[in-house]
């Protein structure tokens, strides 16, 4: 027995050694690279993903718009996606991109967010704390932003509120079921996050894929200019120049190049605010060419038109200076804004003078002439011309025709030919509005628009 | 890792300190076989509850030293039928003991589960032993595929994806691992089981249902197989055994698929180009390449050539059939050779094992090599009367050689995808052998002024490429095995084992400077300024791409061992203790560029600076930067105990639990761990004093019930992250959220539930089993597609449930037994599961598109992988439009058919079959043996693959069925392949595709093996110098007998390339 005895005693030893220290030897993590995000660092990383999530924008308004034609040998390659959008079909997609992407950004951002909430108290009012909130809130406003561009109805001033907008997931809680906000709860949401991220941005971001308080400031003048809230969108504007108003002076540019903008990365663009590209690259092909009558209406002298288009038609001016859209924000954009929203308030010199601060830049040299307007209408026809001749190829144009179309003066109709049969696209038409993706809609929650 | 060590110390310490001596007395005995009374040399004598025994020597006798008055002792013999025979003194005789022939190796009586050795008889659970003779009929590289057709519910699927693969009795997960646990050595294996050498294995043993395999608790959800290597064997010589064999396989069919015509091809490329649906491709800035048929073309509309010259060309064009050269420069006919050498013996105080094995193979793919060498030692000491040590080291080499490109692919100029099959007139070598270019990635003339400004040559030759491959990987597996045993008491054994295995993959992939993808990435990474003046932003040299790959396992296991024999007719047999298990996985993957060979010097470069692409100079390039390391732990902690108490020798009842902890991410500690248990009876009928059929000598009945699990390491409660590298805009390390939080997270189980039936007939004339299952998964984790705005597009949790059920029939005969034997084996296995619970459904292109195994579709009610189609009504008469149904109407609204709802799709059956088994006929006269095994798969369905008009658009090249499309009205009675459409329609495309009509039984019976073998006799052996020989030949993959599907598909093989060769061995197994 004593032998029996002494040989349990290591069995019962090596049992006890084994329950004894399994709390140790069971908390390594099982992945090296697993991390469950709780510190500033964690939530920053999560927003540094920029060329795969953060940092892109949908593409299918450049489809949408009219600036852009595609031949018929180059349609017929596209996906069944890309044709729907070029003609403006009825039919929803099984599955959207263009849906799902700024849902994931939002997704990342309330991770963010929430995470926020719970960190220690005593560092809520550090500069790392703020700017990581503060970009949350930005990222969170930029996705809802290009949601509320392609999924609701243009925002009208008096009846915002019936329209539907966008579902608006404000936690990360992914069980939760979110059905369509109106249009009115929408933007008014953005300008929240905004108005609430802006004093918590540093004035000036470590890299342009984060934002800072001029891009805040920027995408707030571009939310309110949408809502057609043009006392609001001139003064984010003048706040945004007054803190940030360089431009890049297109003279110093080489014409010939294939890519003529400087690498906003390797070289810097002093316009830029805030770095966003689309993820396609249709603009290499040169069966993606520009509108005809839009490249007739840069005057001979006006840079813009050899620096943004090769000599088959096709777009080379991305500030990206790659093949991918711009989708971004930039100084030149906030310029326009102030113009506009002078004009509309009556105050044509003061617009035409912003205006001609920004086209100064825009041509060769010695050969700009001041434009002028004798009215604010006329100043507004000129700035609503140059807006469209210098935002071309970054998206814009879909949101600039659903609020101008509200307007009969400036209502177009789009068409297309196909195959010789012709499609249209009539001013407040439902298609300015894509429908939403079947694989959210079959769950119930989310209404189909019209 | 500390505590490991710790308490293996501490054992070997007390152990080393306790010795013990009795008296002893001297028992001798001889062994005979039946009925002929030739002395059996060899065989094992054990005493009942004692791992050590004494073997025979050349006259078949044997003295065993014994120090109790009574006790049973155990008579085995390879062949022969084990006996059982209690003892008592006095042993003033010699005892002759006389053993029956057993030639059914399925019949072995002991299983192993990795924990404990249990006799057949005893169990309750469902256990399956395949014996050395039966895993040595056949002859191949690996392990695995030599438990094909002899396990009755273990199959080794064919198909598609996850559909892929082994399987024991079905599947009771979704998304955790599905594969058996595989056991070497008592425990786990981690390593890459092709480093394991067959002629190495003694036995393997299958565990089924969960009173087999609940002792492995959370990772035998999908049973285990455990393996069991060669031992020394005691009191005899060194017997050395040597097997040699070579195996020739066929040059593979590449004409087995069907493929549109090199002239359909041109013709369609001539159409394309008529219609413009070149032009814009042609001035693409990616500089995309054109076939040289387009090119042609062009050059007729530029003028370059006439009209006449071009259609010259074209028609030689016409001729060519790439898929000859593919076989004559890709392909060739496989020679496998294998050799293994041997050396067993031992004496009472220690026996040995050693062996070494060497296999080189030349697969059917030219220019790839395969080699390995293996060795491997093991020894058991006998240290004083109580103390066992056994201990082994295995060790594997094996390198691989990879420079057969495959098939050739390059860059279809209407879609950009990369991977397009090259066209079908392409010619890799002229008349006299040399490498030719084709196509790749870049137009021609682009190649050709690039070179002229000075960049390299830009020129793609798949045959030089072939030539100028080094990529060679060399893997070294090694385990090392400690076990005590030490004796406390007759009945109670203290066992104490550790393993540790480590395996480590090297891969060194030199691409030379000559070599297309170091000349391509050089050339594109090069700029030219204005001066004209090139300048290379990528060193010149060699591209040196190196992976690592390791993993490093510590096992150790400290149990006790009760087997106890009670006056009353009981015996209980139970074993407790617990187990730590660690593990570490890591790799590493670095490229050096610039690199000279000779001096191993590389160049430094700079990885973050854009560069103008020289093929597209509006688009930015890098030097691609693919460094990366990744580093994994799995820890377990688990404690177990399993017992078995016998009454009477009729009645058992047997019970198990184990309780598993894990390092399972972010689960608060208590689910953590996972307590799993089993519980089983069997009644042997015949042992029945009432039990009467004398004709049925063996009966016994028995049924278990329990729970084993299986872990996913992939899942976590709270929100995960993982760090992805450093963004390319900030150039900040970022990180991707894995994993949304699931505070519910549970493991998975698997519920079993098993009835069997055993029996015997006199004499054996036929003996087996039956079994009958259920399976239930509960608590499964399953990805459910969430909608997009909730931020993820699937979510994993506890969702969902399978039910499984099934049987096995094992049935052994021997219809003749005389001078001429006719043995016949039969298995049949019924294996079904269904997904009973889940939550969400998918869009109804999904299962449609997926559901057979590409991806997970899970489909309440269906089968885990099934295959779905739309219902078909033939081609419209007029248009030769495929027709499908809509509301019960005819339609062609493909669009709408493809909202029908998921429940409304036709579904034809699993994606996996139903049934399977085989049947081995054996035939033996004098010293021929001839086995002949037939094997069976039924009630699956595959997916034919058929043409795409819009690959045909994107002027790719597409299945034959192309010639078989409808052209004319009353083409429809013939065929059901659709009309060339005037514009592509997607949904058209795809309804065909998933059409009714596309899919097809895949039930088919095949001979699958013949074993052809002579053993010379004793009389013959004599003075020749071995103790016996034996010459085998062996085919492989013979034929298909019959299948339920017309048409050349073989219904297991519907979408590869070519389907397995026939292979014939020859070879020779001697003993010395």
């Amino acid at each position: 027995m004593k032998k029996t005895n002494s040989l349990i005693y290591p069995f019962l030893v090596g049992f006890l050694l084994l329950t004894g220290c399994k709390g140790d030897f069971l908390e390594e993590k099982p992945q090296k690279s697993l991390l469950v995000p709780t510190t500033l660092t964690d939530f920053q990383a999560l927003l540094d993903n920029g060329q795969a999530l953060m940092n892109t924008a949908p593409y299918q308004s450049i489809l949408s718009d009219g600036d852009f034609q595609m031949s018929e040998s180059f349609f017929a390659g596209q996906s069944q996606l890309n044709q729907n959008s070029y003609i403006w079909a009825d039919q929803p997609e099984m599955t959207l991109p263009g849906w799902d992407t700024p849902y994931r950004q939002v997704f990342t951002c309330n991770v963010v967010l929430d995470g926020l909430a719970k960190l220690d108290k005593d560092l809520w009012h550090t500069p790392q704390y703020e700017s990581v909130k503060g970009s949350a809130l930005f990222f969170r406003a930029f996705a809802f932003y290009q949601l509320a561009q392609l999924f609701s109805p243009a925002y009208q001033p008096g009846s915002e509120g019936i329209g539907l907008g966008i579902p608006l997931p404000l936690q990360a809680d992914v069980n939760l079921k979110h059905p369509r906000s109106s249009v009115r709860q929408t933007y008014e949401r953005i300008l929240d996050d905004l108005m609430q991220a802006e004093p918590l941005l540093p004035l000036k971001p470590v890299y342009i894929s984060s934002p800072g308080k001029p891009a805040a400031l920027a995408l707030l003048a571009r939310t309110t200019l949408s809502m057609q809230d043009y006392p609001g969108a001139l003064s984010y504007a003048e706040k945004c120049l007054a803190l940030k108003s360089e431009l890049l002076d297109y003279a110093t540019l080489a014409a010939a190049s294939a890519v003529p903008f400087p690498h906003p990365f390797a070289l810097g663009n002093p316009e830029m605010l805030f770095y966003s590209r689309m993820a396609v690259s249709y603009f290499e092909n040169p069966a993606f060419t520009v509108d005809t009558t839009l490249y007739a209406s840069y005057a001979s002298g006006d840079l813009r038109k050899p620096l943004y288009f090769g000599t088959g038609l096709n777009y080379k001016g991305s500030y990206t200076s790659n093949q991918y859209p711009f989708a971004g924000l930039s100084t030149d954009e906030t310029y326009l804004i102030k113009a506009e929203c002078l004009a509309r308030t009556g105050q044509s010199q003061a617009a035409m003078k912003t205006l001609n601060a920004m086209l100064e830049k825009r041509w060769a040299k010695n050969s700009f002439k001041e434009l002028t307007a004798g009215s604010p209408e006329q100043a507004l026809k000129l700035i609503l011309a140059e807006r469209r001749k210098e935002l071309v190829g970054r998206g814009m144009r879909w949101a600039d025709l659903k609020r101008l179309n509200q307007d009969p003066q400036f209502a177009q109709v789009l068409t297309r030919t196909i195959q010789k049969k012709i499609y249209t696209l009539p001013p407040g038409g439902e298609r300015y509005q894509f429908k939403i993706p079947d694989d959210q809609t079959y769950e119930g929650t989310v209404v189909q628009n019209p | 890792m500390k505590t490991i060590l710790k308490t293996g110390w501490l054992l070997i310490i007390h152990l080393g300190l306790i010795f013990s001596a009795r008296a002893q007395t001297i028992l001798a005995g001889r062994v005979v076989s039946l009925p002929d009374s030739a002395a059996l040399a060899g065989a094992v004598i054990k005493i009942k509850g004692f791992d050590q025994g004494v073997t025979t020597d050349e006259n078949g006798r044997f003295r065993l030293a014994v120090s109790q008055n009574q006790f049973s002792i155990q008579v085995s013999y390879i062949g022969y039928k084990s006996i059982e025979k209690p003892l008592a003194a006095p042993f003033d005789r010699e005892l002759v003991l006389a053993l029956a022939a057993d030639e059914n190796q399925l019949g072995e009586v002991v299983v192993s589960t990795g924990y404990q050795q249990i006799p057949k008889e005893r169990a309750t659970g469902s256990f399956s032993t395949v014996g050395n003779g039966l895993l040595n009929r056949r002859v191949s590289t690996d392990i695995i595929s030599r438990l094909d057709d002899v396990v009755p519910g273990l199959i080794n699927n064919r198909g598609k994806g996850g559909a892929q693969g082994l399987l024991i009795r079905g599947q009771s997960t979704i998304n955790s691992a599905a594969r058996p646990l595989i056991v070497i050595d008592n425990f786990p294996y981690e390593g890459d089981l092709a480093s394991i050498n067959p002629n190495d294995i003694e036995n393997v043993t299958v565990l089924k249902d969960a009173a087999a395999g609940s002792i492995w608790g959370s990772r035998a959800g999908n049973g285990v197989i455990v393996i069991t290597t060669k031992k020394g064997s005691g009191d005899r010589g060194p017997q050395i055994t040597v097997n040699s064999n070579v195996t020739i396989g066929q040059r593979p069919d590449l004409f087995y698929q069907s493929r549109m015509s090199s002239a359909d091809f041109i013709e369609n490329e001539r159409l394309l180009f008529e219609s413009g649906r070149y032009s814009s491709a042609e001035k693409n800035v990616n500089r995309y390449p054109f076939t040289p048929v387009v090119e042609l073309l062009m050059a007729v509309r530029d003028k370059a050539i006439t009209k006449d010259q071009a259609e010259f060309e074209l028609s030689a064009l016409k001729s060519k059939d790439l898929r000859h050269d593919y076989e004559k420069y890709l392909y060739q006919p496989s020679v496998s050779q294998q050799y293994a050498i041997g050396l067993r013996g031992g004496a009472a105080s220690n026996r040995y094992y050693i062996s070494a094995g060497y296999d080189q193979n030349r697969p059917s793919e030219t220019a790839n090599r395969y080699a390995r060498f293996t060795v491997n030692a093991n020894n058991t000491y006998q240290v004083g009367k109580n103390l066992e040590i056994n201990a082994g080291i295995n060790y594997s080499e094996s390198k691989i050689t990879t420079a057969n490109l495959g098939p050739v692919t390059y860059t279809n100029p209407l879609t950009g995808f990369t991977g397009a099959a090259l066209y079908p007139y392409a010619s890799l070598a002229d008349p006299d052998g040399n490498p030719l270019a084709v196509i790749n990635e870049y137009r021609l003339s682009f190649l050709e002024q690039s070179e002229k400004k000075g960049l390299l040559d830009w020129q793609y030759r798949p045959l030089q490429e072939m030539k100028l491959a080094h990529n060679i990987i060399k893997l070294t597996d090694y385990r090392f095995n400690v076990a005590l045993d030490y004796k406390l008491r007759p009945a109670l054994h203290l066992k104490a084992l550790y393993q540790y295995s480590r395996g480590i993959s090297q891969g060194r992939n030199l691409s030379s400077q000559d070599s297309y993808m170091t000349r391509n990435l050089v050339n594109r990474l090069t700029s030219i300024d204005s001066t004209g003046a090139l300048k290379r932003n990528l060193p010149l040299g060699a591209i040196l791409d190196q992976t690592a790959s390791e993993y490093n396992s510590h096992n150790l296991r400290t149990q006790l061992d009760f087997d106890h024999s009670f006056k009353a007719g009981g015996e209980l047999t139970a074993i407790a203790g617990f187990e730590i298990r660690d593990l570490g996985t890591s790799t590493s993957r670095n490229r050096f560029y610039g690199y000279d060979d000779e001096f191993a010097t590389s160049k430094a470069v700079d990885y973050l600076t854009p560069n103008r692409s020289f093929v597209n100079p509006a688009s930015n390039i890098r030097v691609p930067f693919v460094d990366a390391q990744t580093g994994a732990t799995d820890r377990y902690l688990s404690y177990y105990a399993n017992g078995s108490y016998i009454l009477r020798k009729k009645y058992i009842v047997s019970a198990s639990a184990r309780l598993d902890q894990s390092n399972l991410f972010g689960v608060s500690t208590n689910d953590k761990g996972v307590p799993l248990y089993s519980a089983g009876v069997a009644w042997n009928l015949s042992e029945e004093s009432f039990y009467r059929a004398s004709w049925l000598p063996y009966l016994k009945l028995r049924s278990t019930f329990g729970y084993s699990g299986n872990s996913n390491k992939n899942v976590s409660a709270f929100t995960t992250a993982s760090f992805q590298g450093t963004d390319l805009y900030s150039g900040a390390t970022y990180a991707t959220i894995q994993n949304p939080p699931n505070p519910e997270l549970r493991w998975e189980k698997v519920q079993t539930v098993n009835f069997a039936v055993d029996f015997e007939s006199r004499n054996r004339v036929f003996s087996g089993s039956l079994e009958y299952y259920l399976k239930k998964g509960i608590d499964l984790i399953g990805s459910m597609p969430y909608p997009g705005s909730s931020g993820v597009k699937s979510f994993t949790g506890n969702y969902a449930s399978t039910a499984g059920q099934g049987m096995d029939l094992t049935l052994n005969a021997r219809v003749l037994d005389k001078v001429f034997k006719w043995h016949l084996d039969l298995l049949f296995s019924r294996a079904t599961d269904k997904v009973t619970n889940y939550a969400l459904t998918s869009l109804t292109n999904s299962y449609l598109g997926s559901g057979d195994g590409t991806s997970i579709y899970p489909l309440e009610g269906r089968p885990l992988y099934a295959v779905y189609s739309l219902d078909w009504a033939g081609l419209d008469p007029v248009t030769g439009d495929p027709q499908g149904y809509l509301n019960g109407e005819i339609s062609k609204d493909y669009a709408a058919i493809f909202r029908i709802a998921p429940q409304q799709m036709h579904y034809h059956g699993p994606a996996r079959p139903k049934m399977f088994g085989s049947v081995r006929n054996s035939f033996s006269w004098r010293s021929l043996t001839l086995s002949v095994n037939v094997n069976y798969r039924l009630g699956h369905y595959y997916r034919a693959k058929s043409m795409s008009y819009t690959e045909l658009n994107n002027g790719l090249v597409v299945h034959g069925d192309y010639a078989l499309r409808w052209q004319k009205p009353g083409d429809e009675l013939i065929t059901s392949v659709p009309s060339k459409p005037q514009s592509v329609n997607g949904n058209r495309e795809n309804f065909y595709a998933f059409s009714q009509v596309l899919v097809k039984k895949a039930d088919n019976i095949r001979l699958q093996d013949v074993n052809l073998s002579y053993n010379l006799k004793r009389s013959q052996r004599g003075k020749s110098g071995f103790q016996s020989a034996q010459l085998y030949l062996y085919a492989n993959n013979v034929a298909i007998l019959w299948k339920a599907s017309k048409g050349n598909l073989d219904p297991d093989y519907p979408l590869a390339m070519f389907t397995p060769v026939r292979t014939l061995s020859a070879g020779i197994k001697l003993d010395l």
